[in-house]
């Protein structure tokens, strides 16, 4: 894992420098992964691309936005690629229907590339099981929330519940997969 | 509101906070509480791990080829230094991936089944995740790994089928393929008695490493080798282009033993 990271890094410092070798190879590392965050978010293969695109343009022109100092690099794309789909949602005033949007699910899906950091995928899977372990309700919120980037208030205007039901629900849910998920962690 | 009570709130608020769920005003709370309440950071730590983590759950897909292309374009030409540098044999694969390893193609042995899985789930809307997840351990207990190697024209290439005799799934890892042009494809043959079975159809667009799932007609233990061709993007009913890897299921005495993939 560490590997990755100090690869990532150089990567970066050559991007710097106008590099478009270590961006391409920072894109064929990370394409599929942005990606597939991307599309989860936006339900929308064209909407998720301009995505993409977005995210990589801002790593090519804006590198430094990055602090390594704050955890891996890896990680850190996906979350601003997390943000920038919410936000395009957002944007096109999208976010309720992609939320309705349970079925647009990409008709071909045969080959997954592993690209980089598979023992976090590994782990993403375990926890996914969690969530899925959730009741529906609860695993609802999560998804809503952390994927359509719905704030409490939002939950409880999408969801027809009261706001205090909302919370609680949402505070729970996450209690649960955190001690799910540690208690996984130390086996 | 008390420093008690702020903090039994606040307290509270983190786990939504973590995943960007608060509303504005819940937001500002949060956020001046915990300069203060070394609690509450260790709190929300906590959480902002498990939040990152919710980025590793989404299936994995790969993105569309073209979008490479669209986005080199839109930064700045290369220049001639770069040209130069490229043709140095910079093959854009050397530093972009950790050498092969085997965990490699064990998590993308999980991977490909729960990923299935997921799909198969939302599909069926039935869940099956735990017999996947069983069927997943088993194949990788009693699965069997061949070496495939490179031809001629992709001599630098190689990888290992992981597959079990009995069942007509099998997994191709492999290395070092040559991208290949717009409208063409690579293709898996698996040959038995000199008839060849179509596995699988793939493209590779740079990637260093690639797995493939490769679903034959029959059990893969009734195949004596497999081979990979280059052919038009939607497959071929048989063989038409160059033969780029080859490799042999079925070693004399039967099928091989090498090493087990576990
Ligand atoms: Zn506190």
């Amino acid at each position: 894992m560490r590997d990755t990271q100090t690869n990532d890094i150089l990567l970066l410092q050559r991007v710097e420098k106008g590099d478009r070798d270590a961006f391409r190879a920072l894109y064929h590392r990370y394409a599929n992964a942005v990606y597939s965050v991307a599309l989860r978010v936006t339900r929308d293969p064209e909407l998720a691309e301009e995505v993409v695109q977005d995210v990589f343009m801002k790593l090519w022109h804006k590198h430094h936005l990055y602090d390594a100092t704050r955890g891996r690099f890896g990680t850190w794309l996906l979350s601003i690629t997390r943000f920038a789909a919410i936000d395009r949602l957002r944007y096109e005033n999208r976010r309720f229907r992609a939320a309705d949007e349970e079925k647009t699910v990409p008709s071909r899906v045969e080959v997954h590339t592993a690209q980089a950091d598979h023992d976090l995928w590994e782990m993403g899977q375990h926890l996914r099981m969690l969530v899925e372990r959730l009741p529906k309700e609860q695993r609802q919120v999560v998804e809503l929330a952390y994927f359509q980037g719905f704030t409490h208030r939002e939950l409880a205007e999408y969801l027809g519940i009261p706001l205090g039901t909302v919370k609680s629900r949402l505070r729970l849910a996450l209690t649960k997969l955190r001690d799910m998920w540690q208690e996984g962690m130390e086996r | 509101m008390s420093e008690r009570e702020e903090h039994q709130v606040v307290s509270q608020l983190i786990p939504a906070y973590a995943i960007g769920a608060t509303d504005a005003d819940e937001t500002a709370l949060v956020e001046q509480h915990i300069r203060h309440c070394e609690v509450c950071r260790a709190l929300l730590a906590d959480y902002t791990q498990l939040s990152d983590m919710f980025l590793y759950t989404v299936p994995l897909v790969a993105a569309p080829a073209t979008l490479e292309e669209r986005l080199l374009a839109q930064i700045a030409p290369p220049q001639p230094s770069d040209i130069k540098k490229r043709s140095r044999s910079t093959s854009p694969a050397r530093f972009l991936f950790p050498r092969w390893q085997t965990w490699a193609a064990i998590a993308a042995v999980v991977l490909l089944f729960f990923t299935n899985a997921y799909w198969m789930a939302r599909l069926t809307r039935v869940k099956q995740e735990a017999a996947l997840q069983a069927t997943a351990i088993a194949f990788l207990a009693d699965a069997q790994r061949v070496q495939v190697t490179g031809d001629a024209l992709a001599p630098e290439a190689g990888g290992i089928l992981i597959f079990q005799p009995d069942t007509s799934i099998a997994l191709l890892h492999l290395d070092h393929l040559p991208p290949l042009p717009e409208g063409k494809a690579y293709q898996v043959w698996l040959i038995r008695n000199g008839h060849r079975d179509s596995g699988a159809v793939f493209r590779v667009r740079g990637e260093k490493e690639i797995t493939v799932l490769i679903r034959a007609p029959r059990p893969l233990g009734e195949y004596e080798a497999i081979g990979i061709t280059v052919e038009p993007e939607g497959g071929s009913p048989r063989p038409t282009g160059p033969r780029v890897i080859k490799g042999r299921i079925i070693q004399q005495g039967g099928i091989s033993t090498q090493e087990k993939a576990s």
